[in-house]
């Protein structure tokens, strides 16, 4: 686990209404990283300033080491991207996309573009258009994944997937990171589908970020408290990181060393932390 | 830039633009059998598929935005300033194929003495001019305003244009042009081509869509 | 380090073969007890009980966690325990490999178990009245028929 994958600084994107204000992330290398957020949090935004899509108003970006406001289009050879849209022409088949990718990377290959589309059951001769969605999402992993990128970008890459696929296409992630330096970094607004697969989180909310760390530290970190309202207002306020109060008692997402210890802890998934977080951050 | 351009032939291909092809090539035929057997101009035929021609590469950028092609083509190892000059190149291929199949046409109306070479180049150069000046025209804008301001180009373009292939019908433009006027027409059409061209590139890279 | 035989119908989704030996994993995400512990904690009996042996091949932190579809960090903290408390060495670009049993630790962890054990025995011989000395007429009784 050498360098960083990506090392987002201060990057800020203006538009008029919504702005993504001086966001730092840091991917490690092999390393898979989710990007969570609600619709609308910046997610996608973030990402398109990642690749250069579209332009940002101020920081910097580093990706595989190199710096990308500098060497995008070299550094592009080793990123395979798979948009939300996907992004392919409405008419195109396989082989078109074949044709166009071949001259477009170094190191595209061929065969393994085919067998892939074979392993996934993504048929040769449709046009695009007429795929589902989750055969586009497929043949937008399998260009991502002919062309020895090192480096996988995902953005929303399982929304809309029926569970069988997003199964197999968790897999094919996960896969991907067997070797060392290989990295991924997937943005979704589906908690569960990046709960299980991810090494580090990043909450995105608004346009800023809320936090960036290990998932298992945070797994440990937090919990969630059930007890009474009463209980919970006298715990210490730097303890309690969020609160849903019901008709039956009370919730709190708490740090676990900041809590008395006779308390009632359970374990928190991603998940819960997120809603917890953002209702707090509100 | 290769793959860029290969991509933009296949669009052509698969896009349907084939049949347009088809009916324009028809389309120039006709016209060409109706000089050559006397009964009318056909001219009126012909700048109508130069036009749908030029028009074609902008089309074509309005299929990108929509299937987010657009974006995708900047996680590619290419430059901005590529998928420009793409664009400019295929509007060139499609202009150069379709002047090759006026010019092949109209071969039998010229061996019926229904035209001169003069004549003939004269409406080469016409219909090349507005052939290039539909793209040359909106593509910059798209490149600076993206979607909001493809429609908008796409109008005005469609309007300017057809005022004036069907002003130049009229007779009276047709006969008072002469060869020089209308070298010097297409070279101007050219030079605004190119221009159109390096402020597109400029545009692409200066702004998003 | 041998090729990882999948066969889907006989594999579940967190169990994981190393060459000819078995070795399982159960991952219970309810438990609430951590993932590093739970892998910890496995690995570590089957050292103990002779599962794995001496010197064999652990598969490496990266396609461990890839198998068991957890993350690197978490099979990586599972393994630095284990080689904190001598179970496993690491010998740098081939892996980690199980260490010689440590008679010791064996002795220790064993009597920590015992001693577990005995504390449940006496809280539920408490709970049913039952003294000292039945106690252990019992365990003698038990002892015998061994």
């Amino acid at each position: 686990m050498a360098e960083n994958a990506i090392e987002i600084r201060g990057v800020t994107k203006r538009y008029k209404d919504f702005c993504l204000d001086n966001v730092d992330l840091t991917l490690p290398g092999g390393c898979i990283l989710g990007l969570i957020g609600e619709n609308g949090a910046g997610k996608s935004t973030l990402i398109k300033v990642l690749l250069g899509i579209i332009h940002k108003n101020a920081g910097s970006v580093k990706i595989l080491g190199r710096d990308a406001d500098r060497e995008l289009s070299d550094i592009k050879e080793d990123i395979g991207v798979v948009l939300d849209e996907v992004g392919i022409p409405d008419g195109f088949r396989a082989k078109h996309i074949n044709n166009v990718m071949k001259l477009a990377y170094r190191n595209w290959d061929e065969k393994q573009f085919y067998d892939d589309l074979e392993k996934f059951k993504i048929p040769t001769n449709k046009k695009f258009k007429e795929f589902s969605r989750g055969m586009k999402m497929k043949m937008g992993i399998a260009i991502a994944l002919s062309h020895k990128a090192k480096l996988l970008v995902l953005d929303e890459a399982t929304n809309g997937l029926d569970p069988v696929i997003r199964d197999e296409v968790t897999d094919i992630f996960n896969d991907f990171t067997r070797e060392e330096d290989h990295s991924i970094l997937i943005s979704s607004h589906i908690v569960s589908d990046l709960e299980k697969l991810c090494d580090y989180v990043s909450f995105i909310h608004h346009g800023r970020v809320l936090l960036n760390e290990e998932k298992d530290v945070l797994l440990e970190e937090y919990a969630i408290c059930h007890c009474s309202e009463e209980q919970l207002a006298s715990l210490d306020p730097a303890a309690v990181k969020g609160r849903k109060v019901g008709r039956y008692g009370a919730q709190a997402l708490v740090l676990r060393d900041k809590v008395p210890a006779d308390m009632n802890l359970s374990p928190v998934n991603i998940e819960e932390l997120f809603v917890f977080m953002i209702k707090e951050a509100d | 830039m290769k793959c860029l351009y290969v991509k933009e032939l296949w669009q052509m291909r698969t896009n349907g633009l084939v049949y347009g092809g088809l009916a324009g090539l028809i389309m120039l035929i006709t016209g060409a059998a109706l000089a050559a057997l006397g009964i009318a101009d056909g001219f009126f035929l012909s700048w109508p598929v130069f036009l749908m021609a030029g028009v074609a590469p902008f089309a074509d950028l309005n299929d990108d935005f929509k299937s987010r092609w657009s974006d995708l083509v900047r996680t590619l190892p290419a430059r901005r300033s590529d998928e420009v000059g793409a664009k400019y190149l295929i509007a060139l291929t499609i202009l150069g194929a379709v002047s090759l199949v006026y010019i092949i046409s109209r071969i039998p109306v010229i061996a019926a003495g229904g035209m001169d070479m003069g004549e003939l180049f004269k409406r080469l150069a016409l219909l090349m001019s507005m052939g290039s000046f539909a793209p040359a025209l909106p593509l910059p804008l798209a490149y600076r305003w993206g979607d909001r301001g493809l429609k908008a180009a796409y109008i005005v373009t469609m309007v300017l244009m057809g005022m004036f292939g069907g002003f130049y019908s009229t007779d009276s433009v047709h006969d008072k042009m002469s060869g020089a006027g209308a070298a010097v027409m297409l070279g101007t059409f050219a030079a605004l081509f190119g221009l159109s061209w390096v402020i597109s590139a400029r545009c692409i890279n200066k702004y998003d869509r | 380090m041998g090729e990882k035989k999948k066969s889907p119908p006989e594999r579940s989704k967190k169990e994981m073969r190393c060459k000819q030996e078995r070795m399982n994993i159960f991952i219970d995400n309810k438990s609430g007890a951590p993932i590093y512990d739970q892998i910890y904690t496995q690995i570590k009996s089957q050292i103990i009980s002779g599962v794995l042996n001496e010197d064999e091949a652990l598969p490496s932190i990266r396609s461990l966690a890839k198998d068991l579809k957890i993350s690197v960090v978490t099979t990586k903290r599972a393994y630095d325990e284990l080689e904190r408390e001598g179970f496993i060495y690491t010998i740098a670009a081939k892996g980690c490999f199980v260490a010689p049993k440590n008679m010791e630790l064996i002795k220790e962890a064993n009597l920590r178990k015992i001693e577990e054990l005995m504390t449940e025995i006496s809280k539920l011989a408490a709970s049913c009245g039952l003294t000292k000395k039945e106690l252990t007429e019992m365990f003698e009784y038990i002892s015998e028929e061994e």
